[in-house]
């Protein structure tokens, strides 16, 4: 099957009686992207599931306002961003409490998820991962996992190229160093 | 241990058929949510129900618009009530015998508890005086 353009799905979305048609095409294109960005964030395949399905549900209640000033890729990763944001605030408050009852980090779930194929150091990679800011935890995402371009993160984050170098240097100290203590 | 080694590496993987299946369930959830609101829509689109609701809006705004005149009144009375009677006394220039000039001789009566025991002797023996039959009346009640 050849690969559906964005300029073809959009095409379809516009008209009432192929919207779902052409939405169906949009999620099968992004669900990948979309799910594997939650995932690496929320580390949960369930949490991720649901979520995934929230950004989905929102495009297709958006889709209308999309104007095609942007690529509709960025748009629909600036949504899952937005949705992986608001649950790591949610989630932020949550694990301090956690934290202090279990004296556990949450990546220690890896250790008992059967979905996780990585070896050690990535669980400690990942481990790492959760000691930064919530939007620093992202830009390390879309940079180090998806091989974005920083001028592609800045059109999904609204933030200089610049300001994202700066964040994506410091994050990759931290994770060094949370990995490599000595 | 650098980290140029996992990058753009995928350490996760999904439950089988995940993918498969997620434009469907992904519907699913956006037709059930839309049911419930088209549920709602048309409920509130019925004609009963719409009379209804202007019934009820109306009912409504009467009885705020009712309910703030009485609370008007009550207020208006209220503060009548709780104005002292000397103030007004001082603020008129009226004492206490030209307001029982004003008052029946029941009213008179009537409002003596209010009135120091001195003070209702003295409205008494006015009453008396202005009432003779009253006092013959008593005079033959104590022969």
């Amino acid at each position: 099957m050849t690969e559906v353009s964005e300029k073809e799905i959009l095409n379809l979305i516009r008209f009432k009686k192929s919207k779902e048609r052409g939405f169906n095409l949009l999620v099968r294109k992004y669900q990948n992207k979309v799910y594997f960005l939650i995932r690496r964030i929320v580390i949960r395949h369930d949490i991720a599931d649901d979520l995934t399905q929230e950004v989905f549900i929102k495009i297709w209640r958006k889709i209308h306002i999309f104007k095609g000033n942007s690529k509709l890729f960025t748009w629909i990763y600036r949504i899952a961003v937005n949705e992986a944001l608001a649950y790591l605030k949610r989630e932020q408050k949550h694990e301090i409490t956690e934290l202090e009852i279990t004296n556990e980090y949450p990546g220690s779930t890896l250790y008992e998820d059967p979905l996780f194929t990585g070896d050690e150091i990535y669980k400690k990679l990942l481990q790492a991962m959760t000691t930064l800011p919530p939007q620093q935890k992202l830009i390390f995402n879309m940079r180090y996992f998806d091989e974005m371009k920083y001028e592609e993160i800045s059109d999904v984050l609204n933030l200089s190229t610049g300001a994202l170098k700066a964040s994506y240097h410091h994050a990759v100290k931290k994770i060094e160093k949370y990995i490599n203590p000595d | 241990m650098k980290l140029n080694g996992l990058r753009g590496k995928n350490p996760f993987k999904t439950p089988e058929g995940y993918f498969e299946n997620l434009p469907a369930r992904i519907e699913e959830r956006i037709k059930s949510h839309e049911d419930k609101k088209s549920v709602q829509l048309k409920l509130f689109q019925s004609t009963y129900l719409r009379y209804a609701a202007a019934i009820l809006i109306f009912a409504l705004i009467g009885a705020g618009i009712a309910g703030i005149w009485i609370n008007e009144i009550q207020i208006n009375e209220k503060d009548l009530s709780e104005i002292h009677l000397e103030s007004t006394f001082d603020y008129t220039g009226i004492n206490e015998m030209d307001l029982l000039y004003f008052m029946s001789q029941e009213e008179q009566l009537d409002s003596a508890e209010i009135f120091s025991e001195e003070e209702r002797e003295k409205i008494i023996d006015q009453i008396l005086a202005e009432n003779r039959i009253e006092t013959l009346y008593l005079e033959q009640e104590q022969k």
